[in-house]
């Protein structure tokens, strides 16, 4: 009886754990056995090279700054205005590359210290100041782009990330957004500063009478998340030579499904580095998968979104279980 | 003869290891102003919630005019004719005085379904003037208005619910002695009007002011339920007080006669502290090996005075030393780094971070000495288990391990791990809140032990206690405050609940 129970008790544990890479795993057979070019290393570089790494970097960020329990609704708009500050300062202006790279970066941790300061210095709130501050990014996008595609970035060396590298024919995006990986999942998951994160978010007045400085580290995640929109701006231009008007903001809505899918998974309920990772690999997979059933993009979100609502119940019923 | 209005038989209520309320009977007739009175403890609290239908009994019967009645929720004891004004109310800010009073008892509706707000206001005005609050607009939003208005306010919501019993829980806290003058005059006016009224005080000398009749509650029981004026105010307080209770006072005898004290040297002073409307200048200092009680009622000001010296909250004046040092700023980083650490009296809200296992919550005002190399400032998870574990055995918390969630230990084992993080803090004074509340005999004293082994290494200790007797058996000094103010002082042999009390009522008033 007991044993029955405490048996019945882990099997819970492990679906809250490990569900999701369960599904994963039947997802990937499925997919298999329903198409002969799934299950292939062009799949695989078609995930890594364009599907994965921006959303990554993303998500990196977003989980730093969701951790401590606010939200930036603005990051997608910075890495597209990084991306024409650097795609005109090159072409219309003429100058070097590094000029651009420079005041994209400047921008973007301006845009997280403007979002940090008034969130959590001036008590705003997170959603409200984020969503103001995509506003006015996205303007001031207008102004430097024209609403127009700026063709022609590269050909300037570090710039021209526009082949394909030469390790095993993977993009250099991917590789960046591996080391962001690691160093979130170290900042978040093992250092002081991510300790001390993770009790701000679990409760900030005891965090603050603990001597932590909340304030500071909400903005840190606010700036944190402003730099990596940056980087993937400066990619998403190294690597095309072009830069498209709101460019990233189709990957807002997927980066905070990965971030919450990934709650499902390793520590249930809680936002971590592993389960965002997971996510972001679960939810480009399933979307390549359904691209080579030939699916249109239309029931491709139909099926993220229930996948996403879902997961986020098992998580519930699990943890109301134990 | 008609029946009392309310009418309460033989009502108990456990809670684990407390008996909160036991074998409560009274009734109260209409137009009568009861006073109840108590110590902090003594079952106020459990028998207003029981009337408020925030709570069920375990036993006895609620009659209402005669007629038994059960209360559910909330919602039975309203639509039962009994008002509760409580101490901290329940009223929507951001809404207007029309809006508040009838908030929940149905609006005034035009013909297509809206709120009628001409209507709505005026029956409001009506409510407001027949306790003589014509000043009171309606419309004004109810954040604009002072405590003593809003105070009034929600009597007239009381009304409006048509109550036969009204019970007020501290109505005077935080107003001004005219504003007391006006309070009384209405609650005369109804109670001539039939309205039945209980007045729940700490402040002895406004039951003798106000109530015809009055009920002592001590140790979850009525101890005296009798005319007002047959008792004077010693009289009330021996009531109250009743005996000191022993226990703790032996453990005093047998463990802990006066403690030598470190080396005489000044450990914190206190100078002129204050915070508007809770704290009023409040100076004292404490030595090196000292335990310094505080003793006081509920909204006393003792939790506020801490979490000013703590830097908590800011402070609107005053100075703070620890071993002769200014601590210049109101913030709890730069007190921790003077030396002062705080245990909140709310582990939930202020101590703990529930969703982190033991290891985490114990470390983590102290990460920094669990680095595995000095300068790079990643935690070394051996060295956190090794300080956790010390400290689970050190404070014998009762849990399987350093991993364990802290939300699934027991209430006195959270507590103990609250502590057992500030232990690994090298602090001079330690501030102590209510370090015993909700924590089963065991745990308290093993608290106790902690506490004294602190104060036998030299550090200084500022105990904050509701139970009194605690204070008697581990403290070398206690202190008293009332309404914010440091009313006395006592030492040695003096200290015993029963001068705490009557300090705490004022009882040494010269009046």
């Amino acid at each position: 009886m007991s044993i029955a129970v405490s048996v019945r008790a882990r099997g819970t544990a492990f679906i809250a754990q490990f569900g999701l890479l369960v599904v994963f795993g039947l997802l990937i057979a499925l997919f298999t056995s329903q198409s002969d070019t799934f299950f292939t290393t062009d799949t695989l570089r078609t995930i890594i090279n364009i599907e994965i790494g921006f959303m990554l970097i993303f998500a990196m960020g977003l989980t730093i700054v969701l951790v401590m329990g606010d939200f930036d609704l603005s990051f997608a708009a910075t890495g597209g205005v990084a991306a024409y500050t650097i795609a005109a300062i090159v072409v219309n202006f003429g100058r070097h590359w590094m000029v651009g790279l420079l005041l994209a970066l400047v921008t973007g941790v301006l845009i997280g210290l403007i979002n940090g300061y008034l969130v959590a210095y001036r008590n705003t709130s997170s959603f409200v100041v984020t969503l103001a501050m995509a506003t006015s990014v996205f303007g001031f996008e207008q102004i430097w782009s024209d609403q127009k595609v700026i063709q022609g970035v590269g050909g300037q060396s570090l710039l021209n990330l526009n082949s394909i590298s030469g390790i095993w024919n993977i993009r250099v995006g991917f590789f960046v957004a591996v080391v962001v990986a690691v160093a979130s999942w170290i900042l978040l998951e093992k250092s002081e500063v991510g300790r001390f994160m993770y009790a701000v978010g679990g409760n900030k007045e005891a965090a603050r009478l603990a001597g932590i400085n909340v304030p500071k580290l909400r903005m840190l995640g606010f700036v944190i998340l402003g730099f990596l929109a940056v980087l993937v701006g400066i990619l998403g231009v190294a690597q095309s030579g072009t830069s498209i008007p709101r460019q990233f903001d189709g990957l807002l809505l997927p980066s905070y499904a990965a971030v919450f899918l990934g709650t499902s998974v390793f520590r249930p309920g809680k936002f971590n580095i592993a389960g965002t990772v997971v996510g972001c690999i679960f939810l480009r997979t399933i979307k390549v998968g359904l691209l080579s059933w030939g699916l249109d993009t239309a029931y491709i979100n139909i099926t993220q979104g229930v996948i996403l609502i879902s997961a986020i119940l098992l998580g519930k019923l699990v943890s109301s279980k134990t | 003869m008609i029946p009392p209005v309310l009418q309460v038989q033989g009502i108990s209520k456990k809670y684990p290891g407390v008996i909160a309320a036991h074998d409560i009977s009274f009734e109260i007739r209409s137009g009568e102003i009861l006073g109840l009175v108590g110590k902090n403890g003594a079952g106020k609290s459990t028998l207003i919630k029981i009337l408020g239908g925030v709570t069920q009994p375990d036993a006895g019967e609620i009659f209402i005019g005669g007629s038994a009645k059960v209360f559910r929720n909330p919602i039975d004891s309203t639509t039962n004719g009994i008002a509760i004004v409580h101490q901290e109310f329940a009223v929507v800010p951001q809404l207007s005085v029309a809006e508040n009073i009838f908030l929940g008892l149905g609006y005034p509706k035009l013909m297509h379904g809206l709120i009628d707000a001409t209507e709505l206001c005026a029956n409001a005005a009506a409510v407001l003037s027949e306790i003589g609050m014509e000043a009171i607009n309606p419309r004004h939003e109810m954040q604009s208005l002072s405590i003593a208005d809003q105070r009034m306010v929600m009597i007239a919501r009381g009304l409006s619910a048509k109550a036969r019993v009204l019970l007020l829980d501290e109505p005077t806290a935080s107003l001004t002695d005219s504003e007391v003058k006006v309070l009384f005059r209405v609650l005369r006016q109804l109670s001539a009007s039939g309205t039945a009224i209980i007045y729940v005080s700490h402040r002895l000398e406004e039951i003798f002011e106000l109530t015809s009749r009055v009920i002592v509650m001590r140790d979850g029981g009525t101890h005296f339920d009798g005319a007002t004026h047959d008792l004077d105010n010693d009289t009330m307080i021996q009531l109250i007080v009743g005996g000191d209770s022993t226990a703790l006072t032996d453990r005093r005898r047998n463990s802990r006669k006066v403690s030598p004290l470190h080396n005489e040297l000044e450990a914190i002073r206190i100078e002129h502290v204050r915070r508007d409307e809770v704290v009023s200048d409040i100076s004292f200092s404490a030595k090196h090996g000292e335990i310094v009680g505080f003793a006081g009622l509920v909204g006393s000001g003792r939790t506020e005075l801490m979490r000013l010296i703590f830097g908590a909250d800011r402070r609107d004046g005053g100075k703070i030393f620890i071993d002769g040092v200014e601590v210049s700023a109101s913030d709890p980083r730069r007190a921790m780094d003077a030396g002062i650490v705080f245990l909140p009296e709310d582990r939930r809200q202020q101590g703990l971070v529930m969703d982190f296992d033991i290891r985490k919550n114990i470390t983590l005002a102290s990460l920094r000495s669990s680095r595995r190399r000095a300068l790079v400032p990643i935690p070394s998870r051996e060295r956190e288990v090794l300080v956790t574990d010390g400290a689970i055995r050190r404070l014998n918390i009762k849990a399987n391990g350093p991993t364990q969630e802290t939300k699934t230990l027991s209430g006195g084992n959270q507590q103990k791990v609250v502590l057992g993080k500030w232990l690994e803090r090298t602090a001079r004074v330690f501030i102590f809140d209510e370090p015993t509340h909700g924590v089963d005999v065991g745990a308290k004293e093993e608290i106790y032990i902690q506490m004294e082994s602190l104060a036998a290494s030299g550090h200084c200790i500022l105990f904050i206690s509701s139970e009194f007797s605690e204070l008697v058996g581990v403290c070398n000094r206690v202190l008293v405050l009332r309404e914010g103010r440091l009313v006395g002082e006592l030492t040695g042999e003096e200290i015993s609940e029963h001068r705490m009390l009557e300090m705490c009522y004022g009882a040494n008033q010269s009046i």
